[in-house]
Formats: C-alpha cells, structure tokens, sequence
C-alpha cells in the first residue's frame, strides 16, 4: 500500500538465484488441460503435474468445480450437476501416484446456460479445476472421495462441499504434506469456431551435466508465453522470462555448491488457460 | 586641656598619607607650672600613619574635600578624642575620624622639652590624585557556556618575588579588580571548589590598565566534594496524577539507545510496550498507539515523532520535561482511551543568550536561546534530515523508485515574565514530514507519497490570582493535514484547522488538609476534511465539517493529612458539522495516601471516553447513511505504591486493568496512514460497527537510581491484552500484546566528562496470525494464503544490548559533545514483522535493525 522507507532499503536483492524458483517440498507445478479451452459437451484431459523433492508416497487429486456466485456457493460444484452425478464424473483420484495424473471428463451440457453472451453470465465463475497432492494419509478429502459416496447421499453432499470450498478443510491439513493449486478455464459456446490450444515447449539446449556454482543456459522455444522455471537445487536466476511467438528464450540456472542430480522443471503460461510442462536432470559435479 | 591657649596661627604642614593631605596646626595645650614660652611648645610628630579609605561614593563620583578635625593628642602620643568640626559629608568625615583615631604621635613638648597634652585642628583633605588606582581588572566566565560568575574567588599571584597574593570575589557581573597592583608578572587563580581553570598570566606594566578575561570549567556536582557517590534527594511528588513517571529532558537525552532525542526515552518505562524497528510508535498498557495522545503543554499535536519515528518533532532543548501518563489521568486530560505524553517546554529567561548547532547520521539542527531582557527571552530552533540526501548517491543507479523520509521542523518560544502579572509565553511549532525518492525517477515518483505537515501557534497566559488560585489561559491556531498521492489521479487526505481554546484556575490543597479546585474549559473546534480517492480503500469518499468539541471538566481534591482524594468528572460533547452530535461523561476517581515520607499508595478508576473521527461517522460509500457509532470507552482501574528508598533509590509498583467497550471495528485498517510498517494483522473490512470489546491487564514495576554520576532503572512490565471483534466468537491477542516487556539501563558519568551507559532489552515476540495452509493459483503463479487462528502465533522474543559513550570537551568560549549510540551492539536477529517465503512453507520475516552505530556532534557556544 504505502511504500515504507526501511522496507524499501532492507529489500535490496543481491545477485544470485531467485529463491522463489527453488522448490523445497511436495508442490503441484501446474495442470495442463487439453484443450485449455472448453464448451459445454466437449471432452476434456487433464493433467496434475506435481514434483516431490522429497519422494516416498504420494495421493493426487484432481476436480472440476465451478463454484456458483452467492448462496450457491454452498451447494457445491456445478459439475455435480442439478441432479446429483457420480464424484466420479468430475473427478480423479491417484493413490501412490507418480509425477503427472491424467484425468478424463465431460462438460456437462447444462454448463451452456452460463457460457457469458447467453445472458446469465453473471453466477458464472469460469470453470475451475483444483489439483491436490498429498503424502498418504494427510488429506482425508481425498479417502472421503475415493469411497465414493451414493450421488445425492448425505456424504455425497458433504464431499461435494468440501470440494466446492476447500479453504474449510485445507487449514487442518499439513502445510508441508499437502499442495493445492487452481486452474481457471477458457469456456466458450459451442459454436465458436476458434479453440485455444496449449503452447508448445521445445528444448533448444539442456545441459545435463554442470560444475558446482557454475551458471548454465537452458534455451527453450515456445509461443507468447511465460516461462517459470523450477529447481530442486540451486536456482534460477530469474523467476519467471518472457517469450514471444517462438523466438528462443534463455533461462540461466546457476548450480549447487554441492554435486548430485538436480530435478528442474519448466512451466509455460500463454495467460489464455494453456500450459505445457518440461522436465529434465542435471548432474552436477 | 585647662589652661590652654588659642593657638595664633598654622604652624605645621604635617603629612601626606596615600589618600589625603593633612594639615595641622596647635589649638591649646597643657602647661607645666615651670613652662615659660609657649612658644616653645612642639607640635606631635606622627610616628603610625593610618590610611584614610577614600570613601566609595566619593570615589565614584569623583568628589574631592576636606574634613576639618580637632583632635586630643595625649603625654604619651595616643589620640584620646577626636571631632569632625569642618564637615564634608558623602563618606569623608566618618573616612577621616576612623583613621586618626588609630593614629600614633610622639607627643608635643614645651619648652623644657616635657611631654604635654595637645589640642590640635587637623584637616584631612581627600584628593583624587591620591586614590588608589585601579590597575587589573577582569570577568570571569563560565567555560563553554560563557556565563557570568557570581561570588567566586579569584586570586593574583606574583611569579616572582615576594609581593603578597591579592584576592577578591566576582560581583553580579562577574566582574573583579585590584588597585594598585606594582608592575610584574602574576598569575590569576581561581579560588572555588566548584570551578577550575589554569592559571592565566597576567603582565602588569606602569600607568597601564591590565584587563583580564577569564574562564572557569564548571565542576560536575559530584566533583565538588569527596563523596562522589553523595545522592540527590528523592523529590515528593506534588500533581494530582495517580500514576506519572516523568523524566528530565537533560537526564534523557543522554540515555542509551536515544539517540539524544528525550522522547525516546519513554519507551524505557514500565507500560509502554516495544515498537518494532526502534521506532517511536508508544504503545501504551496494551492500548492501540491511535488511542494514546501527545501534547506539547496540554494542547494536542498530530504528530509526535517525525517519519521513520526517530526523532521527536520538537526540539529536545525546549522541554523542560517529559510526563509519561499510561493512564488514569486526570480530567484535565481527554478525548482519548490510553495512555498520554506530556511535553513541557521551558519558560525560563536564560542568563546569556547561547545556542548550538548539532550533526548527526540523520539529521542536522541549529538552536539558539536568545536573552532579550531579564524578563524576555527568545529561542528558535530548526532542524533538517538528510537520510535522502546521504542515501541518493548509493541509489543513484537505481531504475526503481526508493522512498526515504525526508523532514523539517522549526521552533519559535517566547517568554516574557511580567511581574505581578505571571508569564506569557507564545510558541510556534512547524513540521513537516514527507517521502522523497531516491534515484532515478522514471516514474516521477516523486510527486506521489505519503506528506504529513502542521503549523501550530499557541500562545499560554499563566498568572497568579487571588486568595491562592492561579490561571492557566492556552489558545491555539494552526493548520495540518496528511495527504497520500498515488499515480493516475488517486489520492487521500485528511486536513484539519485547530482553533484550541483552554482555560483552567486551580486551587491547590493545603498540605495539611482543605480542598482544592480544579476547573477548566477545554475546546478543540476547527474545519476538517477528508477524502480517499485511492483504489485500494474502495469507494471514493469525502467529506467536510466543522467539528467543535468543549468540554468542561471539575475537580476537586481532598485532603485529609497524609489522605488526598481527587474526585473529578469531566464532560464532553462534539458536533461534527450537523452530521451528528456526541457527548460523554467521565467520571474519575483517585486516592492518595501518604503512608509515611518516603511511602505512598495510590489507587484510581476512572472512564475515557474517545468519541469517533469524523470519517467513521460520515455516510458511508455504500449508501448507509450516517454511520450509528456509539462512543467507544474505556474503563481504567490502577493501584500501586511509590516508595523512596536510600542512596536516591526509588521503587514504583503498579497493577492495571484497562477494559475497553463499544470499540469501532471496520475498515479502518484499510484506511489508516500508515508511517510505520504495517503489522498485517487481518483486516476487519465490513462497514464501522461498535462491534468490538478489548481488555488489557497487567503488573508494572519501576526501580530507578538517580545519584549524582548515576542514572539507572529497571523497568518490568508483565501483562496481556485482548480484543474481541465479529469475525470471531473468541477474543484473541492484540497485536502488540507482549506479556514481559523489560528494560534495565544506566547513564553514569566519568571523569573529565567521559560518560557511558548501556541498555539491556528484553520483550516477549508479537503475536501473529500464522498461515495455515496456501492455494497455488497456477494462472497468477501465486500463493494465496489461507490465515489460521487470529493472532495464535507468536514471533521470537526480542533482546538486544545497546551501548552509548558521550565525550565533552569545553573550551573557553564553546563546548563540543561528541556521542556514539551503538545499538543492538551483539547483533542479534530479531524479526520484527512476519513473512513468508513465496510458497508459504517457510516463516522468514522482516528483521529488526542490525548492530547500527549512530554518533552525533553538538557544539555549545
């Protein structure tokens, strides 16, 4: 709000990577639908990627609930439909899972009534869908909806709201066990005749193999894009590049002090809902 | 003298002594049987001479005269009567008499040689030629400060040969002289415990004047005698107020971790609980630093402490003193639901007018106390920082606007004493306070940020009436305002015109019993102005009034022996413009007993009622209407005792209850200016609502030493503070609330004006909202943080040592002080507001001031 003089001098940054790109626990980095754009009736993948730093045994989970403006925000998903459909329709459950979780789902047709220009846009959120990862056991949200309660049922209902309103359980979940993230989806009518499509992600160079301490370019094509790289040790030197229509993009990732295989990961984000996803390892010596 | 003869004629020229001519000649004497020739008879020879004084007056007015005489000179040459016959008035008669009578003569003789009686006329004539000359005179000055010196010994001593010391004592000018002084080499001394100073050479040549000045180093008291560790008595004290700590401005300023600024020294007491970043933010017995109030000789001012919170506003040298009230005040005092500072400024005529002119790392200050009469004197102070100008050149590369504070202030005192009639004193306090930005200014940042200025006159009026009463009459006008500027147009300020009126007549009480009065008028009244215009606020609003508040306020006090009872009820009312009209009635008790000299408990209740800004009540953005807020108030209860102890030791305890009703909740938080870091506490943004309640509580405790070299106290204040708004069914932690605050610190001064002091520090860590968990918004790539419990974490509990050093060197027209402050001396890490790393996983928070040396110059003339 109101800038503050001693704030402003103890944030002088120094030079070296941007901690913000060094992930030190269990995170989901990014969900990437395809297509990243949906009408009612069409079929959809969607995939959680997640990176563990620290390994061993994870859940994921993955649902489509577009909260409803006002008193409807308590009723729920408007996936789960004004007849109550399976928590299957609308959602995926992992258990030992491993780095990406795929999902397959229906948008359901009755979602039509509230794609914007029909006139009743306004109770319309754009379409979300969460990714959740969990070490085992940590989110009962996800057992309460692997057993898969009788559509309209009593626990049905209940998980259907948690679903719609996870801030009411994710406070009593472990911070360090447990990793949310949400997505907003492009929606669009039926008719239109354009689709936005995710954005490519082609690794121009990626050395796998480093000195201790040593800067490495890594030069990436995409399209207009955003470009979040991620390290599971020492970092990059930026948080985030900008690229545009496909030229190629450089991201410097400065290594470990100390040798061993470094995860990285490389999100893109065209700002329309579209994401693609890099993995690789480094070797540092 | 029977059988004597007139005597025909003069007959003898006699003597000339150092101061007159004296002339005699034979009246009559006795006669011997066998004596045949009168003419025979011998006039006395004078064989011891005294000196006639040359009167003083006489001198003065350079009048010259002859005193005629008749004297009896007996057989055996001594003078056994002596008459003043030829009068000469202004001295010399009584100059005459007293010197002949001390007189010794070989006696007159006849003829035959015999001893005989004698009358003889003796005329003393007193001529200024004879005077003794005033040959070395001088001034004796005190070093450094240059003011005269009155009753102190001065003596001149011969360097050579075996002329005697000469001493005299300086007079109300400080003036000295010697008459007559033979031609040589001296050396002047000064002959008083209190001062020293070297010798200073003074060459006296014939028919020459020698003038000297001379500067003395006045002795700290505790180098006057050979008890150093002698203590100073510990002063009763005689206000009404139950609980008041006041502190010395000249005892403060020297204090560890101040910077040489008096104020800060408050922090140091019991009740006051730690500011985050050393900053001057008072936070008084868990009461929120908007419910406490400053004031500069009992009339308010918007701003204590300039920006960054490192100095106070007005000039330490003003001030007489600093009363620290952390609550139960009396009804002199209102409109407010903590605790209070008072700043009293000095009204005192200097005896020569001096200044000084100081340099520290942020600021730079000029002060002059000017003498104008005896009765009138004049002072004027200004001071600039100068954090932006010496951070610029290390962010002159900087593409990114960095703000500093950048202020100014100014001080006008004068003071006339007008006999009979009491002192009137006027002072003129300007500030003003704003952002500027370093570096390059792509942005033109600069015309945007935060900008706080006032300008006030008060003029007071304090005299004595009848029959023990007396009047203190205090009017104030001036402007200030607070403006916020943002880019695109946005803006937000408050502005208000003080126009404060005060009258009071008191009455004290009879130390052994009776009742005193208290009664006063007290009327805050002034067009104000509001309006936020800033997206972040929400919806623009605005608004304008005049707002006036009187109110009037009774006290009676009384005293039964060692029992005072201070029973007052004050009563307030404010209109603000015609959108809504308030009044409140504080009804206040308190009870002193003087168990003994040296013991006194004390016990107090009483309510504060501190009505709304005039932006809670106007109509809210959303169409509500004028805005239904209730007084919020607080109820204060306090007991303890005081008790003097030996060797000016002195223990103070206090138990303090503070429960707080009606308090406003609402979007205040997002309109508040901030000057200080913003805690972020969670922010209540519905619409203003008497929804809250509060409650603070707790124990302080205050142990000073104040000998002659030492000042030192410990302080401990042991409490807890609540507050309970509508986002929740359960009360939790006020965001300062720290359950052990304690401070132990001592000034002590060393020989040749070396002197040192440290502080240790210690307070339980603030209370936090911790973060329980995060949303990951993958289309913003942002964390978004879900809060846990309100306030149900704490930060690390802070400590810190801090160290001080000061060095005066006076010299014979000026002082120079030298002070190296070094805080937090151990370096040690301590957070000071919490923050996360990007994804929440980790606390990291914003530390506290690192190891920070800040030295300072002053230079006395």
């Amino acid at each position: 709000m109101i800038a503050w003089w001693l704030l402003a001098l103890l944030g002088c940054a120094d030079n070296g990577p941007d901690p913000d790109t060094v992930i030190g626990n269990l995170r989901v980095v990014s969900v990437v639908a395809d297509p990243p754009e949906v009408a009612p009736g069409d079929d959809i993948t969607v995939d959680i990627e997640v990176y563990d730093r620290q390994g061993g045994s994870i859940d994921v989970m993955g649902w489509f609930c577009t909260p409803l403006g006002g008193s409807a925000l308590t009723g729920g998903c408007a996936e789960a439909g004004p007849t109550a459909r399976p928590l299957s329709a609308f959602t995926v459950v992992a258990t030992d899972a491993g780095l990406t979780t795929r999902g397959t789902f229906h948008v359901p047709e009755e979602l039509a009534a509230l794609v914007p220009g029909d006139g009743v846009a306004d109770d319309l959120i754009r379409p979300v869908f969460w990714g959740l990862a969990c070490r085992s056991g940590a989110c009962p949200v996800i057992d309460a909806v692997r057993d898969d309660p009788a559509p309209g049922s009593a626990s049905w209902s209940d998980v259907v709201t948690q679903l719609g309103r996870p801030t009411l359980w994710l406070p009593d979940v472990p911070l360090d066990d447990s990793s949310l993230a949400t997505r907003f989806l492009m929606f669009t009518g039926a008719g239109d005749p354009y689709r936005a499509t995710n954005p490519p992600l082609v690794a121009v160079s990626a050395p796998t193999a480093a000195d201790a301490g040593e800067i490495v370019p890594f030069v990436f094509r995409s399209g207009d894009v955003i470009v979040y790289p991620f390290a599971s040790d020492g970092g990059f030197l930026l948080a985030s590049y900008g690229a545009a229509n496909g030229l190629p993009v450089t991201l410097q990732w400065q290594a470990p002090k100390r040798s061993g295989p470094v995860d990285l990961v490389v999100v893109v984000e065209d700002q329309q809902g579209g994401s693609a996803v890099w993995r690789g390892t480094v070797t540092v010596r | 003298m029977g059988g004597g003869h007139p005597c025909p004629a003069r007959i003898s020229l006699a003597r000339r002594t150092a101061n007159a001519v004296v002339v005699a000649w034979l009246l009559s004497w006795a006669t011997h049987a066998e004596a045949q020739d009168t003419e025979a008879v011998t006039l006395p020879v004078p064989v011891h001479e005294v000196a006639p004084v040359y009167p003083d007056e006489a001198l003065a007015e350079r009048l010259e005269a002859t005193v005629g005489l008749e004297i009896d000179v007996d057989e055996d040459g001594r003078v056994v009567q002596a008459q003043v016959v030829a009068p000469a008035g202004h001295g010399f008669d009584e100059a005459a008499l007293a010197a002949v009578r001390d007189d010794r003569f070989e006696p007159a003789r006849d003829g035959l040689g015999r001893p005989v009686a004698v009358r003889i006329r003796y005329d003393v004539r007193f001529t200024l030629d004879a005077a003794p000359v005033v040959n070395v005179r001088g001034v004796l000055k005190e070093a450094g400060v240059r003011e005269v010196l009155e009753g102190v010994g001065v003596r001149l001593e011969p360097t050579q040969g075996v002329e005697p010391a000469r001493t005299a004592t300086t007079d109300a000018a400080g003036a000295f002289s010697w008459a007559d002084v033979p031609d040589g080499a001296y050396a002047l001394r000064i002959d008083d415990a209190r001062f020293r100073a070297d010798p200073v050479p003074v060459e006296v040549v014939a028919g020459q004047l020698t003038e000297v000045t001379s500067y003395a180093v006045r002795l700290r008291p505790w180098e006057e005698d050979d008890d150093p560790d002698a203590f100073v008595d510990v002063v009763a004290r005689a206000t009404p107020e139950v609980t008041e700590r006041r502190l010395a401005a000249e005892d403060v300023r020297v204090l560890p971790g101040s910077f040489g600024d008096v104020l800060r020294a408050v922090q140091n007491l019991p009740g006051v609980a730690r500011s985050p970043f050393g900053l001057g933010t008072l936070i008084i017995r868990g009461t929120a630093p908007e419910d406490s109030r400053y004031t500069i000789d009992g009339v308010e001012v918007p701003l204590v402490f300039h920006f960054g919170g490192l100095t106070t506003v007005v000039n330490g040298d003003l001030l007489d003193e600093v009363v620290f009230l952390p609550g139960n005040f009396g009804v002199r005092y209102g409109r407010n639901q903590g605790g209070r500072v008072e700043l009293r400024t000095r009204t005192d005529v200097p005896e020569h007018t001096h200044g000084y002119v100081s340099l520290d790392l942020f600021q730079a200050s000029v002060y002059a106390d000017i003498r104008l009469s005896e009765r009138t004197a004049l002072s004027v102070s200004l001071r600039r920082s100068y954090i932006d100008a010496v951070l610029n050149p290390v962010f002159q590369g900087s593409d990114q606007p960095i703000r500093a504070p950048a202020f100014w202030d100014g001080q006008l005192r004068l003071v006339h004493h007008m006999p009979g009639q009491g002192t009137l004193d006027a002072l003129l306090v300007v500030s003003d306070d704003r952002f500027t930005v370093l570096g390059n200014d792509p942005t033109n940042a600069s015309r945007l940020g935060l900008i706080q200025t006032y300008q006030q006159l008060r003029v007071r009026w304090r005299r004595p009436l009848q029959e023990g009463w007396r009047n203190e009459l205090s009017l104030l006008v001036g402007p200030q305002s607070q403006k916020l500027a943002l880019n695109g147009g946005q803006d937000a300020y408050e502005r208000r015109v003080a126009i404060d009126v005060r009258e009071e007549v008191v009455k004290e009480a009879d130390d052994h019993g009776g009742i005193g009065w208290r009664l006063g008028l007290d009327l805050k009244m002034g067009p104000e102005s509001f309006r936020f215009n800033v997206a972040d606020f929400g919806p623009e609003e605005q608004g304008k009034a005049f707002v006036a508040a009187p109110s009037l306020y009774v006290e009676p006090t009384f005293r039964w022996g060692p029992v005072t009872l201070i029973a007052g009820v004050r009563s307030d009312l404010v209109a603000f413009g015609d959108v809504r009209t308030m009044w409140s009635i504080d009804p206040r008790l308190a009870l002193r007993v003087d168990v003994s000299p040296t013991t006194t408990v004390r016990a107090s209740v009483g309510r504060y009622s501190q009505f709304p800004t005039y932006r809670k009540l106007a109509p809210a953005p959303e169409g509500d209407g004028v805005q239904d807020l209730a007084t919020p108030w607080a109820l204060q209860t306090a007991v303890g005792f005081d008790q003097a102890l030996p060797l000016g030791m002195s223990l103070e305890v206090t138990a303090f209850h503070t429960e707080l009703f009606d308090q406003i909740v609402g979007r205040e938080q997002r309109l508040r200016f901030f000057t200080v870091p913003p805690t972020g506490e969670t922010v209540d943004g519905g619409t203003y609502a008497n929804d809250g309640t509060g409650r603070a509580y707790g124990l302080e405790l205050l142990f000073k030493v104040r000998q002659r070299r030492l000042v030192a106290w410990f302080s401990a204040t042991l409490g807890r503070s609540e507050r309970l708004g509508r986002t929740s069914d359960e009360p939790s932690l006020f965001t300062y609330d720290q359950p052990v605050v304690l401070n132990a610190l001592f000034s002590y001064e060393l020989p040749k004006r070396w002197r040192i002091g440290a502080r240790v520090r210690y307070a339980t860590g603030n209370p936090y909202t911790p973060i329980a968990n995060r949303v990951y918004d993958l289309d913003s790539r942002r964390f978004a943080p879900i809060d846990g419990d309100t306030t149900s974490a704490r930060l690390p509990p802070f400590w810190s040592l801090d160290v001080r050093v000061d060095k005066q060197w006076v010299f014979r027209k000026w002082a120079l002080t030298f002070y190296l402050d070094v805080l937090n001396v151990t370096n040690t890490r301590s957070l000071e507001i919490p923050t996360w790393n990007a994804d929440y996983s980790e606390l990291e928070g914003i530390a506290g001031l690192p190891i920070l040396p800040v030295f300072g110059l002053r230079g006395d003339w």
